[in-house]
């Protein structure tokens, strides 16, 4: 058994290659993008709207409202980013569902080249926000004998993102891959159903973590709006 | 090797290309379409609330119409009442005045009438006085009244004084004499009458004669400017006072028991 879509090789000239995860993550491309301009082709500002719109507004308005609850001002710059990574890694674990189907987040590459994304863009929207002096005076804090460990634990949080991603992920398909040569009939069926709360959650967790991190990186004051109290976040 | 580096690359690529690809077809025009109709709803909103003032303006505008129609009307009663009352008053007064002219015509009238009356009924009574005393007297004694009535007329003309004798006689040949009576006088009465003035008026005077309807009965001479009447006139005045003496009380007591207005 294949613990990661990584070794199936279906193309490979000299250091290139084609393999199953980034056939696989084309696939959820071309899905999403299509998806998306088909129904954004149609769209209706007034009036009755299509289910599709519906959803889609439901998706993209919930992602900005948890982004505001995160504290990250202004929220459209945000949106692109974070929403992809929630859109992309819960895309692919909905999918796990249809048979022969291997999720690409089942492969650490693909969950290291997630969490890279967020190392180079905490640091990225922390030097915008706050400058240089004021994002890497951050390692410093509150002593310069805390130097290594802040960057161990930066290094390490981004780690700890990628690894947590691929073993959810790929121990929830190994266990199912387990369990359906066991019994192969009833219980992988419940596996797949708890595989499919667990892709959910985790892609909310992955995203939500992304966010607290960038977060944390840009300082960026929140504003509660609901009972006008303010206060520094992250 | 869990991790294989030219994976990592690709798929770094490959999410970096689907931020851009989502951020082109899903987060743009999703995020355009809400804000295009929470603009329109915004709109909507606003237009609702512009409306709301207008309705509450026109509301308002209509309250101060109608209160001013209200007051106009209250207004416009009280002068309606006010002209009505004036023209009331100006009914009755011209209705008194219409009664009063009436009454004054009627006053008057009456009064002609009865001066007409008076009239007639002098003559009537003279004639049938002078016609009762003339026959009684003829059939009595045997004498004419008109001859004797002449006669005492003669005697009464004689016996004026000397200063009115004189204008009488300068007045009678200037303008002759003119004799009026009640009743055609006779011939031999005429020649006893000029036979009577003729020294008294002189020779010359041009005497003549007519008969008098509204003379009951006497005889009158005129000279000129000058009138000498032997009648009954005087007794005729004096029952027509008399007469006139009862209507006035008749008249005070139907108006102070009778008048309405």
């Amino acid at each position: 058994m294949e613990l990661s879509p990584d070794s199936i090789i279906l193309w490979q000239a000299g250091f290139a290659k084609l393999n199953l995860t980034i056939l696989l993550t084309w696939l959820n491309m071309l899905l999403l993008t299509v998806g998306s301009a088909l129904v954004t082709r149609r769209l209706r500002d007034d009036g009755k709207l299509s289910r599709w719109q519906n959803l889609l507004e439901v998706l993209v308005s919930g992602i900005e409202q948890q982004i505001a609850d995160m504290g990250l001002s202004p929220v459209r710059e945000f949106l692109p980013f974070l929403g992809t990574l929630f859109i992309f890694v819960l895309f692919a674990n909905l999918l796990a569902v249809v048979p022969g189907y291997r999720p690409p987040t089942g492969s650490l590459s693909t969950t290291a080249a997630l969490a890279i994304s967020v190392f180079v863009a905490v640091p990225w929207w922390g030097i915008r926000r706050r400058g240089w002096g004021g994002f890497f005076g951050m390692y410093i804090k509150p002593s310069v004998f805390l130097l290594p460990f802040n960057i161990l634990g930066e290094r390490s949080r981004t780690l700890a993102l990628a690894v947590r991603r691929f073993g959810n992920i790929m121990s929830g398909s190994m266990i199912a891959g387990i369990l359906l040569t066991v019994t192969p009939l009833f219980f992988p069926v419940v596996m797949q159903l708890l595989g499919l709360i667990t892709g959910v959650i985790q892609a909310y967790i992955f995203a939500v973590l992304a966010a607290v991190y960038i977060a944390a990186a840009a300082k960026v004051q929140r504003v509660r709006e609901d009972d006008g109290q303010g206060g520094l976040h992250g | 090797m869990l991790i294989d580096w030219f994976t990592v690359a690709a798929q770094t690529v490959n999410f970096l290309l689907l931020i851009w690809l989502l951020k082109r077809f899903l987060y743009g025009p999703i995020l355009q379409a809400m804000e295009r109709r929470e603009a329109r709803i915004e709109g909507r909103l606003q237009e609702a609330r512009q409306e709301h003032e207008v309705a509450k303006e026109e509301a308002a505008e209509y309250q101060r119409l109608n209160r001013e129609l209200e007051e106009r009307r209250t207004e416009s009663l009280r002068q309606v009442a006010e002209e009505a009352g004036q023209h009331r008053q100006q009914l009755i007064d011209q209705g008194r005045a219409e009664a009063s002219a009436l009454a004054e015509a009627w006053k008057a009238a009456v009064c002609r009438d009865r001066q007409l009356f008076m009239a007639d009924l002098k003559k009537r009574i003279g004639s049938e006085v002078l016609q009762i005393a003339r026959k009684s007297l003829n059939d009595l004694t045997g004498c004419d009244l008109a001859t004797l009535l002449a006669e005492r007329f003669v005697a009464r003309f004689a016996a004026l004084d000397q200063e009115q004798q004189s204008s009488c006689r300068t007045a009678a040949e200037t303008s002759g004499v003119l004799v009026r009576s009640a009743v055609t006088l006779e011939d031999p009465i005429r020649s006893r009458l000029e036979a009577g003035l003729q020294p008294l008026v002189g020779p010359d005077a041009a005497i003549s004669y007519c008969i008098a309807d509204d003379m009951p009965l006497g005889i009158e001479l005129i000279l000129g400017g000058l009138k000498l009447s032997w009648g009954v006139d005087s007794y005729f005045a004096e029952l027509e006072r008399q007469i006139d003496l009862q209507l006035e009380e008749v008249d005070g007591t139907g108006e102070g028991g009778g008048r309405s207005l």
